[in-house]
């Protein structure tokens, strides 16, 4: 019997293999679905939020550089690449979650919409679980972050301020996640899966 | 797994004040059919952009400019009349544009009805154990506007309102309670509807719960052929499990069909029986059977009762007469041969997947199978139905 001797390296290498070429798979999975969500999100506001040649720009979150600047990319190394990714899908998960809201009060028999919400944000939480999984196993620093309070999203904002929100919001979302995907191809293509 | 960003909230308003051009008042009014409104646009002096050169649009449409009124140099206004049902229930958009065509506020309009009192009140009890509630809206039905419904319940001498909180998302307008419900006193039961131009309640429906009660169908319901009679066959089934030991004034009935027919008979007067045997049936024939039972008199009670759903089909076949004519003895050469091979080569076919732990042929096995064959057809048929809808 042929014994192989692996090292623990190589063993957590082969690991992250798996997790990184899952997480690629995810994220492309989760642009499609971005998309779905955009598209599904506009045909139920009622009109169209922006006039053409005037689209409204996408809400990015804070502490990330937006996914098209320089910065991202062959910029940064691994960890900086994974600590945004991670802090942005977060992020974009709490964002997803106040539009939920809103659109459940605004739009409540908009089936497909809810459905496809609901999808992305559950797909977005597996997307944390395995940056973050990636992270530790890669002796990567995760972002320390605080627990959050949801907002009552209603309170303060007109419906229309809302829906134009909740467009900006998919919007930046379908954008980052586009990002993730080059993202994670370059760490697919930097550690080559055997399996 | 790590918690969420802290300061999403205040991150929004943040964005909100930085991309406010202008302002619209009101915010998200509410409106009846056919008013009127008045709104204003008024831009903020930094950016420089004057009333005139403003213009409006509805769910996307531009409105005429004979309707616009400049307040002043920056502020504009419209003037809508005759307003129609929003389009949506998240409110028609009324949007205030520069020139180009920039978006610079918006402000959604919400035009419908105050709800009429809901109608059809319905309930009914499973087993006396719970009770489904449906029910209709009044009037033309939807206002327009999102419309909340609520069914409420009461003890007609005693206790407090409460309301169901499990509505069936599937019907909007039904409401299920799954327990704690008292016998033998009366309950009043009405829904309420509300809507952001007003509330209205239906009629009081009064119950106990024991006058609405429906149960499971029958159970073990068997046929099976009477001895040699070609015209008869006997129909045994099973009081449902839940209350088969309240059911002693139970009353059931039966339904039949030849098995290429759409056409039911009806046998109404079965009583409290388990047993009923049909007779005048065709010979040779295949049947097929349902059983169904109402609690009529359960636990004293003096009203009708709700019909369950029918059993599960199940069929027999009575025999063939003994009597041959020519038709019988003289089959067409090759034709009734090969017709009979196909339908025997299906059934052995079907005995070898499905019966493959039974002892032997018989004349049930065979019954089954017809069962079984028209469920088939039947299931095919509403899948081609569905692919052309």
């Amino acid at each position: 019997m042929e014994v192989i001797q692996v090292t623990a390296d190589q063993l957590a290498s082969s690991r992250n293999q798996g997790y990184i070429s899952k997480t690629y798979s995810l994220s492309q999975l989760l642009w499609k679905l971005s998309q779905d969500l955009l598209e599904e999100y506009e045909k139920n506001q009622g009109g169209p939020l922006w006039t053409p040649g005037y689209p409204p720009s996408p809400l990015y979150p804070a502490g990330v550089p937006q996914p098209q600047s320089a910065t991202w990319g062959n910029g940064l190394n691994d960890e900086k690449l994974l600590q945004h990714n991670f802090i942005a899908c977060i992020s974009y998960s709490c964002y997803l979650q106040v539009v939920q809201q809103q659109q459940q009060e605004l739009n409540p028999k908009a089936t497909s919409l809810h459905t496809v919400l609901e999808t992305v944000i559950q797909h977005m939480k597996t997307l944390m679980h395995n940056i973050e999984t990636i992270m530790v196993s890669m002796n990567f620093t995760v972002p320390k972050i605080d627990q959050p309070t949801l907002p009552n999203s209603n309170s303060h904002s007109g419906s229309f301020q809302q829906k134009l929100l909740g467009y900006r919001i998919c919007l930046g979302c379908n954008l980052w996640l586009e990002r993730t995907v080059k993202d994670f191809a370059l760490l697919a293509s930097r550690y080559p899966s055997s399996f | 797994m790590k918690s969420w960003v802290v300061l999403c909230f205040c991150f929004f308003q943040t964005v909100f004040s930085l991309t406010q051009f202008a302002s619209i008042s009101p915010q998200d009014p509410v409106l009846t059919i056919g008013s009127s409104l008045t709104a204003t646009c008024v831009v903020r002096e930094e950016f420089s952009l004057e009333a005139k050169t403003l213009f409006w649009t509805l769910n996307g449409k531009r409105l005429p400019a004979k309707t616009y009124t400049i307040v002043n140099k920056t502020a504009l206004a419209i003037t809508l009349q005759h307003l129609n049902g929003s389009r949506q229930q998240s409110g028609d958009n009324l949007v205030c544009h520069s020139t180009e065509g920039h978006i610079l506020a918006g402000s959604c309009i919400y035009v419908g009805m105050p709800p009429e009192k809901p109608v059809n009140l319905t309930c009914w009890s499973r087993n006396t154990k719970d009770l489904t509630c449906k029910w209709r809206p009044g009037g033309e039905g939807e206002t327009f506007l999102k419309t909340k419904y609520t069914l409420k319940y009461k003890l007609r001498w005693y206790g407090r309102e409460k309301e169901c909180d499990d509505y069936n998302l599937g019907d909007p307008y039904s409401c299920y309670i799954p327990r704690d419900l008292a016998l033998f006193t009366p309950y009043e039961i009405w829904v309420e509807a509300s809507n952001r131009l007003g509330s209205a309640s239906s009629d009081i429906t009064t119950l106990d719960i024991l006058d609405v009660v429906t149960t499971d169908p029958p159970s073990d319901v068997h046929v099976s052929r009477v001895g040699d009679l070609e015209d008869q066959l006997i129909v045994r089934w099973s009081s449902p499990p839940a209350l088969k030991d309240f059911l002693f004034q139970a009353k059931y009935q039966i339904r039949y069909r030849v098995e290429d027919s759409m056409e039911w008979k009806v046998v109404d007067d079965v009583g409290n029986q388990t047993s009923c045997r049909l007779a005048g049936l065709k010979t040779g024939t295949v049947y097929f059977v349902q059983v169904r039972c109402n609690p009529v008199g359960i636990y004293g009670s003096k009203k009708a009762g709700i019909w369950s759903d029918w059993s599960n089909p199940t069929a027999a076949s009575t025999p063939r007469s003994e009597r041959l004519g020519d038709s019988v003895c003289d089959p067409k050469s090759g034709e009734q041969n090969s017709t009979l091979r196909r339908e025997l080569k299906q059934f052995f076919g079907w005995v070898r997947k499905h019966a493959y732990g039974c002892n032997g042929m018989s004349i049930k096995l065979y019954d089954q199978w017809r069962v079984w064959l028209q469920k088939s057809h039947k299931t095919r048929n509403q899948v081609l139905q569905g692919d052309k809808s």
